[in-house]
C-alpha cells in the first residue's frame, strides 16, 4: 500500500468515526427505506412509482451532497487544526498526494453509499411495482411510460429572433409612413425588439378558439416499430397553475404519403424543399374532440406509422374549448415526442452516474476550500458558491427586461455562470421518473462543462494553496 | 555521502511572523547560522519563546524561512526525498487517537512506501523496543502520556531515519524510560545517525549530546561541545578511595601550604546521581524478580535499527580522514594525563601517611595472621580432596 492508499484508507476510517457522518447515514437509511414505502403519489399506479423514484433519488442526492461537502471540509481542516498533519507532511509524501488521497477517500465512501442506496431504491420500487395489485392496463402504462428510457424529440421551433427583427423593421417602416414617432435609440430599439419577441412567442404559444397549431418533429428513428408517445401540457386563458380546468381539443397527426409535391394543398402540406418526397395527410386521432385537464402533463400513444421514411412527423392541435377561450402551449412543455430507446435499468444508472459526478465535484470543492480555510468558513464558502450558481441561472433566464437592473442582472448571471456550478445542472430525477432517457450527450456535457472546465481548475487551485500553506502557522485546536 | 558535509546547514536563517496584512509581528528566529554534522547528537536548548520550535518547524518544512538559507541533506526541507531520511517526534502526541498502536505504525510506514510485510515486521520490533507490545491493539487515545511518547518515538523510527529530530523526547517518561531513550540515542549515534534534541531536561541533554546550541530571543547565544561549555578551568577535582580523617587532615595541610590559608577547599564524598541510584535499585529488584503492575522496560533495540552498516560504508568510516577536530578525545587525553599526575602526587601523600600511621596493635595483627593461616589450610585440604 503506497502513501496514496495509506491516506485513502485513513480518510475512510476517519469518516466512519465522525458523529455527523453517522447521523447523515441514519437519515439516508431512513430516506431510502421509508420514502418509497410511505408515499401515495397522485393515487394512480403511475403516480406512485414516479413520485417514489423522484423523491427517493432527490433525497439521496441531497443528503450525499451535503455529506460530501461536509466531509471534504472536515477531512482537510481537522488534520491541520489538530496538528496531525504535521506527522503526515513530515514524512516522504507530497502534499498533493495527501490532498488527492483525502479527496479520493471521500469519493470512494460516497460512491459506495450511492450504489447501496440507489440499488436499494431500485429494488424497493421494482418490488413495489410487482407487489402492488395494479390492473393490467396500469402495469402496461407504467412499463411504457415510467419503467423505460425514452428519447425526447422537441418540435422544430421557428427562429424567434429573426422573426422579431423582421417584424421590428416592418413596424418601424409602417410607423414612419404613417408619421408616428419611433424611438430609434439603442435602448428604444432594444425595448421594441423585446416587446415584439414576447408578442411573437405569445402568439406562437397560443391557439385561438377553433384555431390549429402544428409542430414538425425531425430526426425521429425510421423503421421504428413501437409505441410513440406524445407528451404535452396546455393552459387555458393564461399560463399559470391556478384557475385551470377541463378543456376540449382535437389532436391531428399527419400520415406520410409519397405523393407529387404539387398536390395536397392543405395545412399539412409539406413545404417544397429540395429532395422532399412526402406529404402528410392529416388524420384526427379521435373522432370527437377529447377532454383534457389543462395545467397538467398528459401523454397519448401514437403509432409509428406517422413517422415518415425521412424521420419526420407532423402533429397538430385544434382548439375546441367549450368556453371559446384561448389555449396555450409553452415551448418548454412540448408537445414532445418520446420514443423508447433504452431500458429503465440503464437509464436509472445513468442517473446514478450523474449523481456520482455531483458528489465528486462537491467533495472536491469542500477539499479545495478547506485547503486554506477553517472548517466553518470552508463550508460557508462552498454553500455560498453553489447558491450563487443556482441564482445565476435564475438571473440569466430573464426574458423580459423592464429596466437597467434587469440587464445588469442578466449579464451578471451569464458572467457568473462561466465560473459557477449551478446545482440545477445535476437535477435529473425528473428524467427517471418521467421515463425520459438521460442522453449520453447530456452526461458528457455535464462532465465537460462542470467538472473539467469549472470544478477541476478549482481543485488545482486548492491543491496549489495547500502546497503553499505554512502548516506550522495554524493555531492548534 | 562525504561526512564532512553538514547534514543540516543554516545561514542567516530568519523567520518573521506576519499578520493578515503582511505587517511583521514577531521575529522568532533572527539571523541564525548553524551546521549539524552527520553522526552528531545536538541539543537545541532555550527558554520558551526562544525560537527552538520555530527552527525545528523550518527543518521539517512546516514553516518557510523569511530570509536566509536552510538545507537538509543538501536539499530543501520541503523536498519529499529529504523527508525520506527524517524522523520526527513532536513535543505532544499528534497521533490519530482512534488508531491502535499497530495501525499507527502501519499507517506511517505506508507513507514511506514500505511493503506490508516490512511494515508489520518493523512495527512489531518497534513496539517491543519501546515496551508497548502488550498494548499493540489498544487505541492511541487511551494511552498514558508516557505510552504516547513511546509510540511517538516508534513512529519516528519506522523509516530508520538518518536524521532524527526529537522534541522533548523524555517528557512524560519515568526514569527507566528516560534511560532507555538515552541509550537508544547513544546507540543511534554509534550507528552514525544524527540526532537533534530540543529539551528542557538539561540533565538528559547533558548525558547524550555532543554539542548544544542555546537560543534566546531568536538568536544562538552559545554553542559548542559540553566540555567546551561546561568545564570550569579555574578549579581541579580529585577523586580518591575513602580517606581517613588523618589523611584528610594531611591533604588539607598540603593544600593550605601551597595555596594559602584564605583559599576555600572542600573535601567530601562524591555523590551518585539520583538517576543512577534509582536504576541500581530497580535493577536489583529485577534480579530478585519483584513483580510490577506498571510499565515494563522495553526490549532490545529493533533488529532493523541494529543492522551493521554495509561494508562500503564501514570501509569509508575506517579509512576516511576526519578533518573535524575531536575535542572530546583530546580533552579525555589531557584529563587522563592530569589524572595520572595527580595520582602520583596522591601516592606520594599516602606513602608519607603510611609511615606516620600508628602500627596496629599486635594482638589484632596476630589474630589476622592466624585467620589467614587457617584459611590457607582449609584451601589446601579442599584442593587435595578434589584431586
Amino acid at each position: 500500500m503506497g502513501p496514496f492508499w495509506g491516506i485513502v484508507k485513513l480518510t475512510i476510517k476517519t469518516a466512519f468515526r465522525s458523529n455527523i457522518f453517522q447521523l447523515l447515514l441514519v437519515i439516508l437509511l431512513f430516506c431510502i427505506i421509508f420514502v418509497p414505502t410511505t408515499i401515495a403519489g397522485d393515487g394512480t399506479a403511475q403516480g406512485y412509482i414516479q413520485v417514489s423514484l423522484k423523491y427517493s433519488l432527490a433525497a439521496i442526492g441531497f443528503i450525499l451532497s451535503l455529506s460530501s461537502i461536509w466531509l471534504g471540509c472536515f477531512m482537510m481542516s481537522r488534520d491541520t487544526e489538530t496538528y496531525q498533519i504535521h506527522m503526515v507532511v513530515s514524512k516522504s509524501i507530497s502534499r498533493t498526494t495527501v490532498w488527492l488521497g483525502k479527496w479520493f477517500g471521500i469519493v470512494l465512501i460516497h460512491l459506495l453509499l450511492l450504489l447501496l442506496s440507489t440499488a436499494t431504491v431500485y429494488f424497493i420500487v421494482t418490488y413495489q411495482y410487482h407487489r402492488q395489485e395494479f390492473t393490467e392496463k396500469e402495469k402496461l402504462r407504467i412499463q411504457n411510460e415510467v419503467m423505460v428510457a425514452r428519447r425526447v424529440y422537441y418540435p422544430k421551433l421557428p427562429d424567434m429572433d429573426e422573426i422579431a427583427k423582421r417584424e421590428l423593421a416592418s413596424r418601424i417602416e409602417i410607423n414612419k409612413k404613417i408619421g408616428k414617432h419611433v424611438d430609434e435609440s439603442d435602448l428604444g430599439i432594444n425595448k421594441m425588439l423585446q416587446d415584439i419577441k414576447r408578442e411573437i412567442i405569445g402568439n406562437y404559444s397560443q391557439i385561438p378558439f377553433n384555431g390549429i397549431r402544428e409542430w414538425a418533429f425531425e430526426g425521429l428513428p425510421v423503421n421504428y416499430d413501437g409505441p410513440v408517445y406524445l407528451r404535452f401540457r396546455l393552459y387555458v386563458n393564461k399560463v399559470e397553475s391556478k384557475d385551470q380546468r377541463l378543456s376540449n381539443g382535437l389532436w391531428i397527426a399527419g400520415f406520410p404519403v409519397a405523393v407529387d409535391a404539387e398536390q395536397a394543398k392543405n395545412v399539412f402540406e409539406q413545404k417544397q424543399q429540395e429532395g422532399q418526397e412526402y406529404n402528410f395527410v392529416p388524420q384526427a386521432l379521435s373522432t370527437v374532440p377529447e377532454q383534457i385537464m389543462t395545467g397538467e402533463f398528459h401523454e397519448r400513444i401514437l403509432t409509428s406509422r406517422f413517422i415518415s421514411p425521412k424521420g419526420m412527423m407532423l402533429i397538430g392541435f385544434q382548439n375546441h374549448d367549450p368556453q371559446r377561450a384561448q389555449l396555450f402551449f409553452q415551448p418548454a412543455d412540448g408537445p414532445k415526442i418520446l420514443i423508447s430507446a433504452s431500458s429503465f435499468t440503464d437509464n436509472y444508472f445513468r442517473a446514478v452516474f450523474v449523481l456520482f459526478m455531483q458528489l465528486v465535484i462537491m467533495a472536491g470543492l469542500g477539499c479545495a476550500a478547506a485547503s486554506v480555510l477553517s472548517m466553518p468558513m470552508a463550508v460557508f464558502v462552498v454553500i455560498s458558491y453553489l447558491l450563487a450558481g443556482s441564482f445565476s441561472v435564475i438571473l440569466s433566464g430573464t426574458s423580459y427586461f423592464g429596466g437597467i437592473a434587469d440587464h445588469v442582472g442578466y449579464f451578471m448571471g451569464k458572467s457568473l455562470l462561466l465560473i459557477l456550478i449551478p446545482m440545477q445542472a445535476f437535477e435529473i430525477t425528473h428524467f427517471v421518473s418521467g421515463g425520459e432517457l438521460i442522453e449520453l450527450g447530456l452526461i458528457g456535457s455535464i462532465f465537460l462543462k462542470y467538472f473539467v472546465f469549472r470544478a477541476l481548475p478549482l481543485f488545482i487551485f486548492g491543491i496549489w494553496l495547500y502546497n503553499r500553506r505554512e502548516m506550522g502557522l495554524v493555531i492548534r485546536k | 555521502m562525504a561526512d564532512n558535509n553538514p547534514i543540516v546547514s543554516a545561514y542567516g536563517l530568519t523567520k518573521i511572523f506576519r499578520d493578515f496584512w503582511g505587517r511583521p509581528k514577531a521575529k522568532a528566529v533572527n539571523d541564525v547560522d548553524f551546521d549539524v554534522y552527520p553522526g552528531e547528537v545536538v541539543g537545541l536548548l532555550g527558554p520558551n519563546g526562544s525560537g527552538k520550535s520555530t527552527t525545528v518547524k523550518m527543518l521539517l518544512g512546516l514553516l518557510y524561512p523569511t530570509a536566509g538559507t536552510l538545507s537538509v541533506m543538501g536539499r530543501s526541507p520541503r523536498a519529499v526525498e529529504t523527508k525520506r531520511e527524517i524522523g520526527y517526534l513532536p513535543e505532544e502526541s499528534y497521533l490519530y487517537k482512534y488508531l491502535t498502536a499497530i495501525e499507527t505504525l502501519d499507517f506511517f510506514g505506508a507513507l514511506f512506501g514500505l511493503s506490508s510485510e516490512e511494515r508489520l515486521s518493523r512495527a512489531e520490533q518497534l513496539l517491543d523496543m519501546v515496551g508497548l507490545s502488550h498494548a499493540r491493539r489498544r487505541r492511541v487515545g487511551e494511552f498514558s502520556k508516557g505510552m504516547a511518547r513511546r509510540i511517538g518515538l516508534a513512529q519516528a523510527m519506522i523509516n530508520d531515519p538518518s536524521l532524527l529530530i526529537l522534541d522533548e523526547p523524555t517528557s512524560g517518561l519515568d526514569p527507566l524510560g528516560c534511560k532507555e531513550v538515552k541509550d537508544l540515542i547513544l546507540h543511534l549515534k554509534k550507528r552514525g545517525k544524527t540526532v537533534i534534541i530540543t529539551s528542557h531536561m538539561l540533565s538528559d541533554v547533558e548525558d547524550v549530546c555532543d554539542r548544544v546550541m542555546i537560543m534566546y530571543g531568536g538568536k544562538i547565544r552559545a554553542t559548542g561541545t559540553l566540555n567546551e561549555l561546561l568545564t570550569i578551568t579555574e578549579a581541579s577535582r580529585i577523586v580518591t578511595p575513602v580517606l581517613t580523617p588523618e589523611i584528610t587532615a594531611k591533604v588539607i595541610r598540603i593544600l593550605r601550604e601551597n595555596f594559602g590559608q584564605e583559599e576555600d577547599f572542600k573535601i567530601d564524598h562524591p555523590r551518585k546521581t539520583l538517576e543512577n541510584f534509582f536504576l541500581e535499585v530497580i535493577d536489583t529488584a529485577r534480579r530478585d524478580s519483584v513483580e510490577t503492575a506498571g510499565v515494563v522496560s522495553g526490549g532490545n533495540i529493533a533488529d532493523y535499527l541494529n543492522d551493521a552498516p554495509s561494508n562500503e560504508v564501514l570501509l569509508q568510516t575506517l579509512t576516511q580522514q576526519n578533518d573535524t577536530p575531536e575535542p572530546i578525545v583530546e580533552n579525555i587525553k589531557s584529563a587522563a594525563e592530569e589524572t595520572a599526575e595527580e595520582n602520583i602526587k596522591l601516592e606520594q601523600l599516602t606513602e608519607e601517611v603510611k609511615v606516620e600511621e600508628d602500627p596496629e596493635p599486635e594482638d589484632k595483627l596476630e589474630d589476622k595472621v592466624e585467620n589467614l593461616n587457617a584459611a590457607n589450610e582449609k584451601l589446601k585440604n579442599l584442593l587435595s580432596s578434589d584431586k
